[in-house]
């Protein structure tokens, strides 16, 4: 949103400043440190910062003002923090009544995984069933690039946030959104979870192959090569579900 | 005639360094001046600088929050506040599973 014209602040404390920004790499000299991350970097053009200690006196006081300024809030503390610290969704809006708020941890604000710990995105690239089907047929589960599920659920906050904004915009009023990165993530297994839901079928690991596409050519090919040529295949996603060909074919 | 077409288009701020615009976001909150300074003054109690050798009394000021161009942008006039809470023993050294970066 900032690389489209919102502005955008970032707020954190000095006292316990974000991980993400000192030590993702790859870091300035291979050095972590503050503002020494490119990831950081890379993710966070265009935007301001802002520094205020939540749990300093005075803190919760001018992040209201913050409140009271803007017109959404993205939070991404676990469950329960910033209710216990007066800024749950309810003292936010008596200062801005049309504000919007998404929550964003790991497997949504309540439910019985809610507060359930996760590192980096890869418990929830995992749990989500990613890791399971990367690899050889006849080899290990593979990681995909660690936090692979972090970079699903960004792409559906910003669809979350202005579908609220513009029903703000229409009505003058705000909304809480509650976005599990969890469930988010799940959205791109959606073919295996169909195929599981609609046929039985487990979804295996099988190397760079798929079920319902094919390199035109060439039985077995690197997978670069084989991303390449993926356009040129004609993919039948349902194919099955219905005892149908499936589209495209 | 003009390589570039009329529309908007612009190089991207780099990532704000922590606590860049504290000044510049403080007055827009209303706050007035003497309060800016005195939180500048007891920046460990509001901001929470602990002692760490980085104060912020060196940026304060400096920097300029980067705003919506004007010309029907999608997002124009929108403010964002987003609250960041990464546990920062975490990451470590790890290795960046993908690239081999460090």
């Amino acid at each position: 949103m900032a690389g489209h014209g919102a502005t955008v602040v970032h707020q954190q404390s000095w006292g316990r400043p974000e991980g993400f920004r000192a030590q993702y790499p790859p870091c300035a000299d291979k050095k972590p440190g503050q503002n020494r991350s490119g990831t950081f970097a890379l993710c966070n053009n265009t935007k301001g910062s802002v520094t205020i200690d939540l749990k300093a006196d005075g803190g919760v006081e001018l992040t209201l003002r913050a409140v009271a300024w803007t017109d959404v809030v993205i939070k991404n503390f676990t469950p329960g923090t910033m209710e216990r610290l007066g800024l749950g969704y309810e003292a936010p809006r008596e200062v801005n009544p049309a504000l919007v708020m998404l929550g964003r941890c790991n497997q949504g604000q309540t439910g019985l995984h809610a507060k359930a710990s996760g590192v980096r995105g890869s418990h929830l690239t995992s749990l989500s069933g990613f890791t399971n089907l990367t690899g050889e047929s006849d080899g290990s589960p593979q990681l995909r690039c660690g936090h692979y599920i972090d970079f699903i659920g960004v792409g559906y906050e910003p669809i979350a946030v202005l579908v609220a904004l513009d029903y703000r915009f229409r009505t003058g009023q705000g909304t809480y959104i509650d976005l599990s990165q969890y469930k988010g993530g799940l959205q791109f297994m959606a073919p295996a979870l169909l195929d599981f839901a609609a046929n039985g079928r487990v979804m295996q690991r099988t190397h760079n192959h798929h079920a319902t596409a094919r390199c035109v050519s060439g039985p077995r090919r690197k997978p670069l090569d084989c991303a390449r040529r993926l356009h040129q295949c004609r993919v039948g996603p349902f194919r099955g579900v219905d005892g149908r060909p499936g589209v495209g074919r | 005639m003009a390589k570039f077409s009329s529309a908007f288009w612009g190089i991207r701020p780099p990532a704000p360094r922590i606590g860049e615009h504290n000044s510049e976001v403080f007055r827009e909150f209303g706050l007035p001046k003497d309060d800016i300074a005195l939180l500048c003054r007891e920046r460990g109690d509001v901001m929470g600088d602990r002692g760490n050798g980085q104060g912020l009394s060196g940026r304060l000021g400096a920097g300029t929050i980067p705003r919506a161009a004007a010309g029907g942008r999608a997002y124009a006039g929108v403010i964002v506040v987003e609250f960041a809470a990464y546990a920062s023993s975490v990451v470590g050294t790890s290795t960046w599973p993908a690239t081999g970066l460090r």
